[in-house]
């Protein structure tokens, strides 16, 4: 089951309540399973000044997602576009966000904390929760959760034994299964193994060869080990690993509203990572461990200028080890009247990348002896050879160290908190560029004659080394309002925000090809150090919310009203003229205003309603880029909008084969997108339905769905390559059938 | 972009490269070699260019620093001086976020030559805020004094006028134009000029040229061996009809697409500014260029207020 299925579920399941398995949430039982989350927060978030989603296990199966992406529709305010390739994980909350590179909001699974968003998409068996806090979370959890956090949790085999297996098939040969073993050996020891897989058979085709191009195959083996030592000790261990081959980005030509490019295009991943938590339960403090190791090997290759001409094609080879470790220490004082939190976090990640550009034919001939011509005719040059490469190889080790304290007083009816974190961390880019190539110069001066004049020989090989030191610290504040008869809470909170900055890397093929030119004696020198680093995004989220709960908790609702002030907000954005490679800038200012609200109704024992609505309004309060001026633009990739109503049927038999039946109704509807700072290019608002119908049986489920049901199109990307335009089209229509079974052990 | 090159990274203190064999620790010697442009006072004559080494002799202690140099002023005739102690100070300027140290020594009697000529009206900046060019594979290479480029003017007696002058000179400026495209300005530009002066020559290079916005920018244009003039009021670089060199893989290629069909490059007397006039390809381009090899101390002050 993919993660992206979550946030889908988010309307079926009570937005404020933790629901598991066995319908117990006492914090003894969060903490049996060692979740950080509740570690580090109440068990009941909906009890916490924070905007949070909670996603079930019951939610989480309704809904069948094909991937990752593009399935944050019922969460409000929280846009996770499919951009293509897995290797793109954007995620925007409150118009927070990152393309590439840092992510802007973190993700846990299973208390690993991962750092590579390269990561962040792929498919995981058996979700059992999934808690989405929405505003910055950097106090607690550090860099790189301006936006948020999203927490997974797999289901534990202390709480459920079994065997769970999971078979589906959909059109455009979309096939996934996966099986799950979940054992108890002993009252304080149990294991689990599952194991998941997918096929997808594509939505495009690529005209240049007619082929299906965005086909896809992965698999994932997750190990669970949960052992109770003692009543005091608790040691978790989780072991995941998966596969992923996927084909290349359905890309429009704009022009001529083909996908249409003769290069190959393909993404390989490989992950490993392994978490490690301990816990300690003191008789007034616990204390615990979480320690991860992360490894990723994978390849990007590109046809570069999605055209069917031999332009270039770009590789990124990338293998990521990253080491964490977090401890921290929580306990309280006076019945409660008093809890603190505190902790320090360690961290060092190692990336090599090797990121080759081949120039190939045509794009020696337009992107450089066309230039080079042009300013000498009559010394016109043609290259050796009609393809050469241009390499580009990275080190990139980064670590830092930071220290996080929370305190939180009760006061009456009243929970004031107050909490700060200091980090530091350092990063360093060390690059090496190299180019072995060469050209004939013809002297052409004499009308009629043309004479070899020289032979021109480059050769590049550059070594540099950049280094960014930054030194953080970001507080929060807030103040929860206990609502009498447990009508629910009103808070407030500020918050400061941190996304660390970075490296360029896929700026280097620019560097290279201009210092290339440069060599040549046309075109000019990038200064390294400016455009390759990128400085750390910072915010401050001013926001007042409340969650609120009527009629015994059958009508529960989440509201919240934000405004955040980002200084320095990283964008990415696409150089002028025929480069190709990503920049990341900084903007000078921008703010974002919105609100959000969930309901969730349970109108009747057969009928549950959900709904969420979110507005963002985010804008450049100043950003001039040396040619224009954006301010009061609207940021770009950023939907006003998100939209998200459910109706989901349910009825139960006492007697007969059929145990239940479900229907669910779901209308999405995503907001107008800009797509460039100059707000020139945008997608309108768009709508999409689906609907699915659940049968229950003794041991097994089957249902089937439809998502995009009335074949709305739209655009989910856009951007600009050597002067063209592309957009990549949603999905269409899609409808499949899932079977589930599952074998509880007695 | 705009690119200031500066051939030292940020000196803070006083410690010169250059030293003698007796100093103490509050003592330094320092060795400048440079071109002496010395003009008659009275306007006679032609100027003469010579080269000598100047020797700073510095005391930090009491901020003072003595100057000594043989300087040719004709035809085997040479003067040899010492100055007295003459007063100094160190001003810092930071610039693109580092700083950059200017002494500045002004005396309106610096002392007597050997010969027993008053040298005054004596101005002296010892600077490390001197444009340097990029380096591109094939243009001569740049040869830089030992740690500071020396900028002075002085009077011997009633009979001379002395200028330094380096003979490679790197001005940072800007260029406007105008063309059947229509105007362009930028300020991303450096004019660098070569000095041979035995044979009265010098060498123009435009770096990172771009006439008009559609242009892709040229990294070098080489105008070769023009004529050069000198006078009381500084040089001038004339040519016509040139055909400019593009510097390629280490070596020139002709450019008849861009022939100088006249070009006038200007300084002004002390050589640290120059304007430069030009039409290109028939004269449907002209172009204009002024800019600065240095900065003095006093217009950075006046940038600083």
């Amino acid at each position: 089951m993919s993660i992206s299925a979550l946030f889908i579920f988010l309307a079926s399941a009570s937005t404020g309540y933790l629901v598991t398995e066995n319908g117990s949430d006492t914090l003894v039982s969060q903490l049996s399973d060692l979740n950080v989350i509740a570690l580090k927060q109440e068990s009941q978030l909906r009890n916490e000044a924070v905007s949070a989603t909670l996603i079930g296990t019951s939610a989480i199966e309704r809904l069948n997602a094909v991937s990752l992406k593009g399935v944050s529709d019922a969460v409000p305010n929280f846009y996770m576009p499919d951009y293509g390739s897995r290797v793109t994980s954007s995620i925007y909350v409150r118009g927070i966000g990152a393309r590439m590179d840092q992510p802007a909001v973190g993700l846990n699974v299973d208390n690993v904390s991962l750092l590579n968003k390269n990561a962040f998409d792929f498919d995981v068996a058996d979700i059992e929760s999934v808690e989405m806090l929405r505003g910055p979370q950097s106090t607690l959890y550090g860099r790189n959760t301006m936006g948020g956090l999203i927490s997974i949790r797999t289901l534990s085999p202390m709480r459920w034994q079994g065997w769970r297996v999971m078979a589906s098939l959909a059109t455009h040969d979309d096939y996934r299964a996966s099986v799950g073993w979940y054992h108890k050996f002993r009252d304080n020891f149990a294991t689990s193994v599952s194991g998941n897989f997918s096929y997808l058979g594509g939505f495009y085709k690529n005209l240049y060869n007619n082929r299906k191009l965005d086909k896809e195959g992965s698999g994932g083996l997750r190990v669970r080990n949960n052992w109770r030592i003692s009543d005091r000790w608790y040691l978790q261990n989780v072991l995941a690993s998966s596969i992923l081959r996927q084909g290349g980005y359905p890309y429009q030509y704009i022009e001529t509203g083909e996908i249409n490019y003769n290069d190959t295009c393909f993404y390989r991943r490989f992950l490993l990572n392994d978490g490690l938590s301990l816990n300690y339960r003191g008789n007034n403090m616990n204390l615990t461990s979480v320690t991860s190791v992360q490894y990723l090997n994978d390849n990007l290759t590109l046809d570069q200028d999605f055209r069917p001409l031999p332009y270039f094609t770009l590789t990124q080879k990338q293998q990521d080890i990253a080491v964490t470790e977090d401890i921290f220490a929580r306990g309280e004082k006076g019945d409660g009247k008093y809890q603190w939190l505190a902790g320090i976090f360690g961290f060092y990640k190692h990336l090599n990348m090797q990121a080759p550009v081949l120039f190939k034919d045509e794009g020696i001939r337009s992107l450089i002896e066309s230039h080079r011509n042009e300013s000498n005719p009559s010394y016109p040059i043609s290259w050796n050879s009609r393809e050469f490469p241009l390499n580009s190889d990275f080190e990139m080790p980064v670590g830092g160290g930071s220290l996080y304290h929370e305190s939180k007083f009760r006061v009456g009816s009243f929970d004031l908190t107050a909490g700060i974190r200091l980090e530091f961390e350092e990063s360093r880019l060390r690059y090496h560029s190299q180019c072995l190539t060469g050209y004939e110069i013809w002297d052409n001066s004499v009308p009629g004659v043309s004479k070899p004049y020289r032979n021109v020989k480059i050769d590049i090989n550059e070594k540099g080394e950049i280094v960014r030191r930054y030194f953080n610290w970001m507080p929060k504040i807030n103040v929860l309002w206990h609502l009498p008869e447990n009508y629910g809470n009103i808070y407030a909170s500020v918050t400061k925000g941190y996304k660390s900055g970075g490296f360029n890397t896929q700026m280097f093929s620019d560097v290279l090809q201009q210092r290339l030119m440069y060599v040549m004696g046309i075109g000019f020198q990038y200064d390294v150090d400016k455009i390759v680093g990128y400085r750390p995004e910072y915010s401050w989220n001013y926001e007042i919310g409340s969650h609120l709960s009527f009629i015994e908790g059958k009508l529960t609702g989440d509201l919240a009203l934000f405004f955040i002030d980002c200084r320095d907000q990283q964008l990415t954005v696409f150089p002028s003229g025929t480069t190709t490679g990503r920049l990341m800038t900084n903007a000078g200012k921008t703010r974002s205003i919105g609100g959000e609200i969930s309901l969730n109704y349970i109108a009747a024992d057969w009928l549950q309603l959900n709904g969420s609505l979110g507005y963002t309004d985010a804008r450049f309060v100043e950003y001039y880029n040396g040619i224009e001026d954006f301010k009061n633009k609207f940021l770009p990739y950023v939907p006003n909008t998100t939209l998200f109503l459910q109706g989901v049927f349910t009825k139960e038999f006492t007697s007969g084969i059929i145990k239940n039946l479900s229907m669910d109704i779901n209308f999405r509807n995503t907001g107008r997108i800009y797509w460039n700072e100059s707000n020139i290019r945008k997608q309108n608002a768009y709508s999409l339905l689906g609907a699915g119908v659940q049968v229950g049986f003794d041991n097994f489920e089957i249902s089937i769905w439809g998502k995009n049901l009335t074949g709305t199109k739209y655009d989910i990307f856009y951007f600009m390559s050597m002067g063209n335009e592309f957009v990549q089209r949603g999905r269409p229509w899609q409808i499949g059938a899932t079977l589930r079974f599952s074998i509880t052990q007695q | 972009m705009k690119k200031s090159l500066f051939f030292c990274l940020a000196i803070v203190s006083l410690l010169f490269s250059a030293c003698s064999g007796s100093e103490t620790s509050a003592e330094y010697n320092y060795n400048i070699p440079i071109l002496n442009y010395v003009t008659s006072v009275d306007g006679s004559g032609e100027p003469v260019i010579s080269g000598s080494y100047y020797n700073y002799k510095m005391d930090m202690v009491s901020s003072t620093m003595e100057v000594s140099a043989q300087i040719g002023t004709g035809t085997n005739s040479t003067v040899k001086f010492t100055t007295s102690s003459l007063p100094f100070k160190p001003l810092y300027f930071n610039l693109s976020g580092a700083i950059y140290e200017i002494i500045q020594s002004e005396s309106f009697l610096a002392g007597k030559t050997d010969d027993g000529d008053p040298i005054n009206q004596f101005n002296c900046e010892l600077t490390s805020i001197v444009n340097t060019p990029p380096i591109i594979a094939g243009l001569p290479e740049l040869k830089l004094p030992t740690t500071k480029y020396t900028f002075m003017q002085y009077y011997i007696g009633t009979k001379y006028y002395v200028r330094t002058l380096w003979n490679d000179l790197t001005f940072d400026g800007s260029t406007s134009t105008t063309s059947p495209m229509g105007s362009y300005a930028t300020d991303d530009v450096q004019y660098r000029v070569v000095i041979n002066v035995k044979e009265n020559k010098a060498t123009v290079i435009l770096y990172d040229c771009k006439f008009n916005e559609s242009m892709p920018s040229i990294s070098n244009i080489v105008l070769k061996d023009l004529p050069i003039t000198f006078s009381n009021y500084g040089y001038s670089i004339k040519g016509t009809n040139v055909t400019p060199y593009i510097y390629e893989g280490g070596e020139g290629t002709p450019n008849n697409k861009y022939i100088f069909n006249s070009f006038e490059f200007n300084s002004n007397g002390d050589f640290s500014k120059a304007n430069c006039d030009y039409e290109v390809m028939g004269g449907a381009l002209k172009g204009n260029f002024s800019g600065s090899c240095l900065k003095t101390a006093k217009e950075l002050q006046e940038d600083k207020e």
